[in-house]
Formats: structure tokens, C-alpha cells, sequence
């Protein structure tokens, strides 16, 4: 069986650079892929790269098949007509994402009318309903973005995504503009539609407790490769590549610090995409280096849960 | 996507400023060498050789009165520009104090914000065509009227600027500190609109050499026998189907010299600006 | 209404003003008018026809007075109403600066945005350094230039005159053509390059990119997204670049000899006729106050950001 989505050897070029380095992973209908990292790994240009959204002087190569079709290697044309159709983005500052003097309901319409081919009493009725869907009934269409909130601009932002129906929703730091309770509300808004419509869902973030209440599956980036994915229970219990592990450690989450004692993070910083290291790039960081890490980098090993290191931690 | 978005920038060279300098050079030369020279005197008459084509003798031609014309654009040039530095220099003199008063929170201030809002809302020329007809035509007197309509401009960019940079919080820390207004004003707020400042100044030349030629074009500039770029224009009018070049020249050295004023205050702007990649 | 109050206060601020300089203006225009050797008391009299033999804050009052009621005095020159002077020269004016705007922005606009569009490549730099030259070029001396070519040479235009509105539009319009175009193309140089910028700044923001995510391509992204927000900046340029376009009406109906407001002053300047310059100067404010108020209301109506301001 055919995945929704499968991105295979996904690299972006900048000048010498590989700011992504061979990223793989699939996607599901109705499956919800977590993507965490720090700032740096590259999570936001995978996003770019998969809506072929990247700025000019960026190349990718490898390939992403969407419903079997592959998109990189698609006319600009032909882009256009699946971006927002069959693959949609919500970003992350909804307040600078959207058309300062447009109707919401307007914006919201726009994506119909240009794929479905409404007319504009059709798609403003549609744009409405869709309002309604994402907790915004209470809101006119003609409001324009000025007069709303943080939260309720994302939930339009939502509805600018889900317009045209579309198989992947790929989420960009959506929620990390917003104050927590309406976090957890948006959240909850874009797991619930998801599940409704089998949409494939990519979350990406760099919050591991959004990952663990929503995501099926979580991919651990960093330096532009995958380290670690696989089910999220699974990834969260076992924590294979000693970066998901630090990760998870540096996570204030329940625990409590003595005082005087150091919180625990992780030493050194993300390398620089043009001065990576030739082996393993968290070997300089890992705790658990040994001669062969800083050989080559290391494959992506595994059934369900794959992980990319030579020593990864022992399974509890 | 921080990383990416600041490779994929590209940074040029800025080629406008010196583009600007050379057009600028190119009339400023010449100009400045008819101080002291001229390839003849300028209102030398020959009526003998009027309306004469470009010769080795006189390299752009003679007028209706046998004057040559390169050294009536020399001294018009030169005069072109003495009205515009003077007149700049007046506005600016004016205006950048005023601007920087403007600030404040009393009356004064108030009404030179007022004041300068009126002054905007003056067509350049009607100023300075009151300002002439009051003080009789002259080179005083032009760069009375050029200076009067550009210190409003200058007043009011000194007062956004001043006030953007006023409101960030090192002023703040600085009154804490305990210096005064005016020191405050001097030492911190200047130097960091000094740049906007100049570049403004240098696009204001541009704009005060086209109004000298324009208020020479209607009479009202520096009076004959003085040569001026803006009156050739107008005397050599009426015989443009004669000697089309006695029109296009004087024309052509005015927007040579506003165009490298003009380029050099972009390529200023450029230098300064923050922002690469425009 | 606010522009009502607007306009008065300007009125009455500009008027002082103008009073003020115009009456330490040396010479007396009754004497200009009657010759040097004209008798004290022929002068004299000519004072008190005039009404110039009333004290200055009188004649003030009574001036400004009249400017409310739309009474505009008489003019000392020609002896009638100054009204009766303006309407028939506004008839040339208001169309060709109406014109000159018109084309302004029909040039300025396209050819800014298809700068933008083709940012960084040599199609854009030509564009801007072609506009950098048309900038920088006399309106007075494009002017000139214009009746060469197309009106001495080609013989497609008249090289002057303006032979009224009666006989219809079209030949009014034709002898308004190439003045406008002289003044257009500086003018519509300047909002060209302020437009590029305008759409390059609107280019940059994070909604353009939601508009391609959307499916829009690159140009319906520039057109329907950029552009708008680009044309509000641009619409407050048109209002502070008005009073220069003003200024150059003024010039430029001198080197067409067109019958217009600008003419009028120049004439009134060299005539000392102090009642005209007076009225022509306090409406020439007040065109520029209405369409500064204009704007001001296009930009709200184009922007609901500041409509809620």
C-alpha cells in the first residue's frame, strides 16, 4: 500500500551548505507525524520544501511523493494547483500571515474559489460554515485581521488551511505565539478536525508535550538529518539517540530540581550547517561517542522505530 | 529558518553612489573651473558669428548674440550651484534646530509643528515667487525663496526622526542618568539622525537646482546680464527651430546636475540603510 | 464637518501670511499702475478707489471677511471681480493638474510594480534608472522639448494656446496633452520608484507567502495581495507630492502659454495687482488642503486599519 506521503533523501542546498541532509520519513491519511528539534535542525525548511514554498536561492533534491506523484519535480504551474488543494501550511504568527486589508471571510474563500472554482456567493457561504467549524462563529466574515485576536487569527488561519479539503495539513510552529490554554485549545481544534476528515497531520515543534498528547508518530531532527522517529510512545520511552535523550532531560516536565543543583541541557551548541562535522554531527555534543561515530554519518537503522546512531542508549 | 532566510539575501555592491559622484563631477568641473576660467568671456558679444554651430572655436555653438554658449552653461552651472548649497545650507541651518525644538512638549513646540504642516501645504514656487516679487530678483533673493520652502521639509524629518529615536529606551536611560534635554539632544539624538539627515540634504540640492532653474526660466531668478541655466531656456526659446541645441544644452546641464545630486543621494540612502539587498 | 474646520483654519492662517508679506512689498500699486509721472493727487485718488487709503488690519478684516462670504474683492489691475479673473482660468488649471495626476499615477503605478515584480534583475535597474533620469529632467525643458518634437516637427499637437471648452472636449484636451506629459513624467518617475519599494517592502511579509501556500501563483500573489498593500503608502505620497505639481502647473502654462491660475500670478507679481495675488495664493492652499483631505479619505477607505484609527 502506497503511503499519502513519501519523502526520500530530502536535501536543500544553500551555497555549499546542505541545510537538510537526506531527510526520509512517510505519512498517512488520518496519522499525525510530530517533528521536533531545536532551532537550526531545519524543521521549518522541510515544511518549505515539501509546499516547494523555499526562497530562490535554496535548492532541494531527492524526492517527495504525494499520492505517488512527485512534487519536486513538478512545473510551478502545476504546484500552484496542489498547494492549499492537496497539501496546505499553517504558519507560525497568524497576525503577520494574513492580508492586513482583506475580509478573514475573503481570505478564507480565496483558496476555494481558485481550486474548487466557486463563485463568490458560494465559497463566502462555504468561507462561513468553515468559521463556524474552526470555534469562530461568533466572529463576522467581514472582520477584518486588525480586530481579532492571536488565537482566534490562528483558528482563521486553520480555515484558510482546511478550505480545500486537503490530504496533508502541515502545522509550523503554529502555537508558539499563543498563551498556553489557547494553545491547548488549538491544538485539541486540529487533532479533532483531523481525525473527522483523515487528514494527514505534520506537527511541527519543538514543545515535546504537545507531541506526546497528539502526535501517532514523532520525528526527532537535528543538524538536518533524522535522529530518531518511530511511534511516539515508543520514541518516548525508549529515547535511542542520545540527543532525544537530552532532549527529554533538558524538558522541565514534573520533575523537580533541588535547589543550587544545575538544571540538565545539553553541552555545545548545533552546529553550523557549513562547518558540520564528517561523522555523526551530536557527536561533538554525545556523551556516548566513540571512534567509529566520527567516521561517517549513520544510517537510519530499524523496523517501526528507526533511529541514526552507531550506540544508541539500551532499550529500558 | 533564520539561517536560510539570511542566505538567501544577496549582497551587490552599491555602483549608484558612485555613479552619482561622476555625474556630479562631470558638471561640478566644469563649473567650478569657470571661476577662473572660461574658453570665452561670457557675455562677450559677436554678433558677427550668432546662432553659429559647434565649432572648434566655440565647442557647443554661439547664441542669438554671438555669446558662447559653453561658457554662459559654465557660469550658469556655478551660479546654479552657489544658489543651491547656500539655500540648502540656510534650510538646513534653520531647520534642524527648529526640528529638533519641535520635539518638546510646550507651545513652541506646537507651533512649529503647526507652522511647519502650513509651510508644507505651499506649492514650492508660489513661496518662492512671493518671496522674490517682496525681495526684488537676485541671487539673494532666490536663495531666500528656495530656502524659505525647504525648511519645513527639513523641520518636519528632523522632528520624526528625532522622535522615533527619542522614544528608545537608551534616551530613557540617559535622562535617568541625569543629562539634560539639550545635551540629550546633542549628543545622542544627532548623531544617529545625521545620516537621514544628509541624505535628505542631498536629494533638497537636486530639488533646489531644478527650482533655481525654474524661477530663472520665469524671470525670476538671478537677473541679465548674469548668465543662468534657467533663463538661457527661456531666451533661446523662441528660436528652437533654428538651433534646436541652444535649448537642449542648458536643459540637459540641469538634469545632469539634479540626476547626479539625485544618485548620490541614493546611493547615500543605500550606504546607510541597514537593509541590504535593495 | 472636519474639512470645513480644516479649511477655515487654513484660510485664515495662510491669509495672515500672505497679508502680511505682501504689504511690506515695496511700491505702491497704484503708483505702478498710473506711471511715474503721475500726480500726487491722481494717486491719491486711485489710493481711495482702491480702497488702499484704509489702515492694513482694516483692510485685512475686510479681506478675509469677504474670503468667508466667497466675495474675492476686485482685482487693481483690471478692475473687476477677481472671481470673474479665476473662473476662467481655473477652467485650464483644475483640468490639467486633474491630468497630470491621472497620467502620473497611469505611469507611475504599472511601471513600479513590474519593477518589483523583476527585483534585482536588469529589467528592474533599467526600469529605475530610466526613472532616475525622467525624475531629474526640468518639467519646464520637457516642455520645450515636447513642442519640438511633436508639435514643430511632427505637427501632431499645438505648440500653445488653449482654445476653451466650448467646442468640446477633445481639442481643449489636446492642447492640455503635452503639458501634462511634461509634468507627468517627472512626477510619475517618483511614484514609480516609490511604488517598487512600496510593493518589494509588501513582497517581503508573511502574508504573501500564505497566498502562495494558498495556490496563488507568483503574479496573482503580486497583484492581489502585494499591490494593494503597497497603494496605500503610495496614496499619501500623490497628496505631499500635490503642492509640486501645483508648482509645476505653474511653469509649465508659461512655456505652453496656456490661460491658467499660474499665468494669472505671474502677471499679478509684475503688476503689483496685490488682490490677486492675495486670492490666488489663499486658494491655491486650499486646493492643496482639499486634496490632502481627499487622500486622507482614500487611504482610510483603502486601509481598515486606519478607518478604526
Amino acid at each position: 500500500m502506497t503511503k499519502l506521503l513519501e519523502v526520500a533523501d530530502l536535501r536543500v542546498h544553500a551555497r555549499g551548505a546542505a541545510l537538510l541532509d537526506g531527510v526520509g520519513f512517510s505519512l498517512e491519511a488520518g496519522e499525525t507525524l510530530g517533528v521536533v528539534g531545536e532551532s537550526g535542525c531545519g524543521k521549518s525548511l522541510l515544511a518549505l520544501a515539501l509546499m516547494g514554498l523555499l526562497p530562490t536561492s535554496l535548492t532541494a533534491s531527492g524526492s517527495v511523493r504525494l499520492d505517488g506523484a512527485d512534487l519536486l519535480g513538478l512545473a510551478e504551474r502545476d504546484m500552484c494547483r496542489v498547494r492549499g488543494a492537496r497539501i496546505a501550511m499553517v504558519f507560525q504568527e497568524p497576525r503577520l500571515a494574513l492580508n492586513p486589508v482583506q475580509a478573514i471571510g475573503r481570505q478564507v474563500a480565496e483558496g476555494m474559489r481558485l481550486h474548487l472554482g466557486l463563485g463568490r456567493a458560494t465559497a463566502d457561504a462555504r468561507a462561513r460554515t468553515l468559521l463556524d467549524r474552526v470555534g469562530l462563529a461568533a466572529v463576522s466574515a467581514d472582520a477584518y485581521p486588525h480586530m481579532l485576536s492571536g488565537g482566534q487569527l490562528q483558528r482563521v488561519m486553520i480555515a484558510v488551511a482546511l478550505a480545500c479539503d486537503p490530504a496533508v495539513l502541515i502545522a509550523d510552529e503554529f502555537s508558539t505565539a499563543l498563551d498556553m490554554t489557547t494553545q491547548a485549545q488549538i491544538v485539541a481544534l486540529l487533532a479533532e478536525v483531523a481525525h473527522a476528515t483523515h487528514m494527514a497531520l505534520m506537527l511541527i515543534t519543538h514543545d515535546l508535550g504537545l507531541v506526546s498528547h497528539v502526535a501517532d508518530r514523532t520525528m526527532v531532527l537535528y543538524a538536518g538529518r533524522v535522529a530518531e522517529i518511530g511511534p511516539t510512545r515508543t520514541v518516548f520511552a525508549a529515547r535511542l539517540h542520545p540527543y532525544t535523550q537530552g532532549l527529554f532531560a533538558a524538558t522541565l516536565h514534573g520533575t523537580r530540581a533541588a535547589p543550587g543543583q544545575m538544571l540538565p541541557t545539553i553541552p555545545g551548541q548545533v552546529p553550523n550547517p557549513f562547518a558540520r562535522p564528517a561523522g555523526c554531527a551530536f557527536a561533538p555534543r554525545c556523551g556516548r561517542v566513540r571512534a567509529d561515530c566520527e567516521a561517517a554519518p549513520p544510517a537510519l537503522e530499524g523496523d517501526l522505530h528507526r533511529v541514526a546512531c552507531l550506540h544508541p542508549l539500551p532499550v529500558a | 529558518m533564520s539561517g536560510a532566510v539570511l542566505l538567501s539575501r544577496s549582497f551587490r555592491p552599491h555602483p549608484s553612489l558612485l555613479a552619482g559622484a561622476m555625474l556630479l563631477a562631470l558638471v561640478l568641473a566644469p563649473s567650478l573651473l569657470s571661476a577662473v576660467w572660461t574658453p570665452w568671456p561670457p557675455l562677450r558679444l559677436d554678433i558677427i558669428h550668432r546662432l553659429a554651430p559647434p565649432s572648434a572655436a566655440h565647442w557647443l555653438g554661439t547664441d542669438p548674440f554671438g555669446r558662447d554658449l559653453l561658457s554662459i552653461l559654465m557660469v550658469g552651472a556655478r551660479n546654479s550651484l552657489i544658489v543651491g548649497v547656500a539655500a540648502i545650507a540656510l534650510a538646513v541651518i534653520i531647520g534642524i534646530p527648529a526640528g529638533l525644538a519641535a520635539t518638546g512638549r510646550g507651545i513652541p513646540a506646537m507651533a512649529v509643528s503647526r507652522a511647519t504642516d502650513l509651510g508644507l501645504a505651499f506649492p514650492p514656487l508660489l513661496t518662492a515667487a512671493m518671496v522674490v516679487a517682496v525681495y526684488g530678483a537676485g541671487m539673494t533673493g532666490t536663495i531666500l525663496a528656495i530656502a524659505l520652502f525647504n525648511v519645513p521639509a527639513f523641520v518636519r524629518l528632523t522632528r520624526t526622526q528625532a522622535a522615533s529615536v527619542l522614544s528608545r529606551d537608551f534616551i530613557a536611560a540617559a535622562r535617568v542618568a541625569g543629562r539634560g534635554r539639550a545635551a540629550v539632544l546633542a549628543v545622542h539624538v544627532l548623531p544617529n539622525i545625521a545620516g537621514t539627515l544628509v541624505v535628505q540634504a542631498t536629494l533638497a540640492l537636486a530639488l533646489a537646482a531644478l527650482s533655481e532653474a525654474g524661477l530663472s526660466y520665469l524671470g525670476l531668478g538671478v537677473p541679465p546680464p548674469a548668465p543662468s541655466l534657467g533663463r538661457a531656456l527661456a531666451d533661446y526659446q523662441t528660436r528652437i527651430f533654428d538651433d534646436p541645441l541652444l535649448v537642449v544644452a542648458p536643459g540637459a546641464v540641469i538634469a545632469l546636475l539634479v540626476l547626479g545630486f539625485n544618485q548620490l543621494g541614493d546611493g547615500l540612502r543605500d550606504l546607510l540603510d541597514p537593509r541590504i539587498g535593495r | 464637518m472636519r474639512l470645513a474646520l480644516r479649511l477655515v483654519v487654513t484660510l485664515l492662517a495662510s491669509s495672515l501670511l500672505i497679508f502680511i508679506a505682501l504689504n511690506i512689498l515695496p511700491g505702491d500699486p497704484a503708483a505702478v499702475m498710473l506711471g511715474i509721472d503721475a500726480q500726487p493727487e491722481t494717486i491719491a485718488a486711485l489710493h481711495h478707489k482702491l480702497g488702499l487709503d484704509v489702515p492694513a488690519p482694516a483692510r485685512y478684516a475686510q479681506w478675509v471677511l469677504g474670503l468667508l462670504s466667497l466675495r474675492l474683492g476686485d482685482s487693481y489691475t483690471y478692475g473687476i471681480p477677481v472671481s470673474q479673473l479665476l473662473a476662467g482660468r481655473l477652467q485650464v488649471t483644475l483640468p490639467l493638474a486633474g491630468l497630470t495626476l491621472l497620467l502620473s499615477v497611469a505611469m507611475g503605478v504599472p511601471v513600479g510594480v513590474a519593477a518589483a515584480a523583476r527585483q534585482g534583475r536588469i529589467a528592474d535597474s533599467m526600469i529605475m534608472a530610466t526613472a532616475q533620469i525622467a525624475k531629474s529632467m526640468p518639467d519646464f525643458w520637457l516642455g520645450v522639448m515636447l513642442i519640438l518634437i511633436f508639435s514643430l516637427w511632427l505637427h501632431w499637437f499645438p505648440s500653445g494656446g488653449f482654445p476653451g471648452w466650448q467646442d468640446g472636449p477633445w481639442a481643449a484636451l489636446r492642447a492640455l496633452l503635452l503639458p501634462a506629459i511634461a509634468l507627468a513624467l517627472p512626477a510619475g518617475a517618483i511614484l514609480a520608484r516609490f511604488m517598487r519599494s512600496a510593493t518589494i517592502d509588501a513582497l517581503q511579509q508573511d502574508f504573501v507567502r500564505t497566498a502562495r501556500a494558498k495556490g496563488l501563483s507568483p503574479r496573482a500573489a503580486l497583484w492581489r495581495h502585494a499591490v494593494p498593500n503597497g497603494l496605500i503608502p503610495m496614496v499619501t505620497l500623490v497628496g505631499i507630492q500635490f503642492p509640486l505639481l501645483l508648482s509645476g502647473t505653474i511653469i509649465v502654462e508659461n512655456v505652453f502659454n496656456l490661460p491658467g491660475l499660474g499665468r494669472l500670478l505671474l502677471e499679478a507679481i509684475n503688476q503689483r495687482d496685490l488682490m490677486v495675488v492675495q486670492d490666488l495664493v489663499v486658494l491655491l492652499v486650499a486646493c492643496v488642503v482639499v486634496v490632502n483631505f481627499a487622500v486622507d479619505r482614500l487611504a482610510s477607505w483603502l486601509d481598515p486599519r486606519l478607518a478604526a484609527a
